[in-house]
């Protein structure tokens, strides 16, 4: 069992933002390669890194802007790192483009994005959750990853770790989707020995040189890996290939590549989609929350149900894949969902999809700058439940 | 002989791009393969990465890692992967429109921090920015690419043209080995008999235009770079422009660290296992 490094694992009991708890677990998944550019609220997250990785073995780069990050960070993981970038809002825009290239060319890597108030420069140091949707439709095309929701800075170590973990094991980027209020909250963070923390080896073929076949998937849909240098002088490109990684320029296979870069991810739900449930059975209401707002959520729901009101919640630790099938399986035994989000409405239009009816869905949007208001909540689980 | 051994840098078995008919890129292929070949360094270490374009495609007809990347950002790629595994002899090899035009900010960057990788740039004068005088229909004025190169940094700068394939392939040896970024340009004008494109580019017709550089160009090695602007009343000057020392990228941060952290500091030599 491949374990994390102790010589970058930051082993105790400490008092620390979520950023720099994003940075620590980065460390302790083994990411010796970070690729920048500066974008507040997540700079403490390059700080961190680029104060540490010298005395570990490593590299941090500032890059010229978050296109070439985005690439550097494809780059290295090409040539056998673990590697990741740090941005916002109007940074993670600039990175869509080369995040499907990750996607296409199946590179491991992690992108964490600290979620700030916007749409364009907005107001770099407070908070906002309206960039959900974007972490998954943002490129073009059809693929999927996998983007984590942490709401404490002891979920932004775990989840950081998580991400890299999952990112080896599907051979896809995965994004941490913090926001300014989680970056910046300081709070508990118990980092475990190094022995204790699990990490996922890359899958790199052990077979004959000659005849590695870089695109051709395991019977769990994700293809064994290699590295520059390692001599099966292998051909990669973003256009559509076949299992040899040259370009196909045909209907056939497409209709063979894309479906497999969905199902890799789409097929393991029950694996990747964490929720955090309290409540659930027996309730009238569940309130669905992700991030700091479900702090907010909870402190509402706690009201909520000191006036006597069946209030569950449910939160989404992964907000891709979504927990479709527990959505599904929830809405028929409920009177409504209810859903505050720090954006003017994202996650709500999936709950309603799932929900196809069979519950309502109440939307408690808000337009972000400042953490989500309990009172608003509050009242909108007491409307929920008339 | 081992296979490790052999000097030769074949081309794939199984698979080909093409390219049109009488298509210089071609012979491009053998001329990137011999450079190669000349550094002696193991062909495992050696990877090509490109963009997208005609150019791009030469690379990918070699026995070599090869990584086709997204418009513009080859330079960072290849960045990435030379920082990552330092032991790497990274080539980015791909058109003007990637690497100057979209990439011109990259192609900067890389200069100006002497990132160790080697870039040849090929300019065939279809895209329309760097290389339109020769195209009647575009106006814009080009680039000079060797004065651009140098300005940003390039320890080494070079051009040639399609028709000067054996001092191509010594450059490109030459560049490799050399640390630091090196450019070089390599004139190579789309020949296509594809009639859409001979409509747009009435001159390029046949070899009409291998045959002006061929006649028409004058090897200055030891040009000032700022001299070299592509004009079609002179002649085009070709040849080793720079060759100079600075400190790399990795040189530099190396030496920052090593003074503020001292043996703290442990140096990354690149990943190890497989």
């Amino acid at each position: 069992m491949l374990t994390a490094d102790p010589q970058g694992t930051l082993t105790g009991t400490h008092k620390m933002d979520g950023n720099t708890a994003c940075a620590e677990g980065a460390l302790a998944a083994g990411c010796r390669f970070f690729a920048g550019y500066p974008m507040p609220p997540a700079q403490e997250i390059a700080e961190r890194f680029a104060k540490r990785i010298p005395q570990l073995g490593g590299v941090y780069i500032q890059m010229e802007d978050e296109m070439s990050a985005m690439n550097a960070i494809l780059g290295a993981s090409w040539a056998g790192l673990k590697s990741f970038s740090a941005t916002s809002g109007p940074g993670f825009s600039l990175m869509l483009e080369n995040l499907g290239l990750g996607t296409m060319l199946e590179t491991p890597t992690l992108i964490i994005n600290v979620q700030r108030a916007g749409p364009a420069l907005g107001i770099p140091d407070k908070p906002a959750q309206a960039d959900v949707m974007q972490a998954r439709w943002g490129s073009h095309g059809d693929y999927e990853l996998i983007v984590l929701a942490p709401n404490s800075p002891q979920e932004c170590f775990d989840l950081t770790v998580q991400a890299v973990n999952w990112s080896e094991k599907y051979r896809v980027p995965c994004i941490v989707l913090s926001d300014e209020a989680v970056g910046h909250q300081v709070g508990e963070v118990v980092i475990p020995p190094a022995e204790k923390i699990e990490l996922q080896p890359r899958r790199y073929y052990t077979g004959p040189k000659g005849s590695y076949l870089p695109y051709k998937p395991d019977p769990d849909g994700v293809p064994p890996m290699t590295k520059a240098g390692d001599g099966h002088r292998f051909h990669v490109t973003g256009l559509t290939h076949d299992y040899k990684g040259y370009p196909v320029m045909k209907a056939e296979c497409q209709q063979q590549l894309v479906p497999r870069l969905c199902r890799k991810i789409l097929d393991n739900e029950e694996t990747l989609s964490i929720t955090d449930e309290n409540g659930i059975e027996g309730a009238d209401i569940v309130v669905v929350s992700y991030g700091s707002t479900s702090l907010k959520a909870k402190e509402a729901i706690f009201k909520a149900r000191g006036d006597g009101l069946r209030v569950g919640h449910l939160r989404l630790v992964t907000i891709w894949p979504l927990a479709e099938k527990r959505l599904r399986a929830i809405a028929p035994q409920v009177k409504a969902f209810v859903v505050p989000e720090l954006n003017y409405g994202q996650i709500v239009f999936e709950v309603e999809r799932c929900a196809a009816g069979q519950a309502a869905v109440h939307a408690v949007p808000h337009g972000g700058g400042e953490t989500h208001s309990v009172e608003r909540i509050y009242q909108k689980i007491k409307e929920a439940a008339q | 002989m081992s296979e490790q051994a052999s000097p030769e840098i074949t081309t794939r078995s199984g698979h080909q791009y093409s390219f049109c008919e009488k298509c210089d890129l071609e012979q491009l292929i053998q001329a990137l393969g011999k450079g190669v070949a000349m550094t002696e360094f193991p062909k495992e270490e050696v990877v090509i990465v490109s963009g997208l374009g005609c150019p791009s495609k030469v690379g990918g007809n070699l026995q070599i890692d090869f990584f086709q990347t997204n418009q513009g950002r080859a330079v960072p790629f290849a960045t990435g992967m030379k920082l990552g595994n330092p032991k790497l002899k990274v080539i980015v090899f791909t058109g003007d429109g990637d690497l100057v035009m979209k990439g011109g900010n990259h192609l900067m960057h890389a200069g100006r921090r002497n990132m160790d990788l080697t870039v040849v740039c090929i300019n065939n004068f279809i895209y329309p920015t760097p290389g339109s005088s020769v195209v009647p229909s575009n106006f814009e004025p080009p680039f000079n690419m060797p004065f651009l190169a140098w300005a940003c940094g390039a320890v080494y700068v070079a051009r040639w043209t399609s028709a000067h394939l054996s001092h191509l392939a010594s450059a490109i040896a030459q560049a490799v080995k050399k640390p630091g970024l090196s450019f070089i340009e390599v004139l190579s004008p789309c020949q296509s008999t594809r009639e859409d494109r001979q409509k747009r580019n009435p001159k390029c017709i046949g070899q009409d235009m291998l045959k002006f550089y061929h006649e028409n160009s004058v090897i200055k090695d030891g040009a000032s770079p700022s001299e070299v602007d592509i004009d079609f009343s002179k002649p085009i000057i070709l040849g080793r422009f720079i060759e100079r020392d600075r400190p790399t990228f990795v040189d530099s941060m190396h030496a920052r660290l090593r003074k503020v952290l001292r043996d703290r500091y442990i140096q990354w030599e690149g990943p190890t296992g497989s």
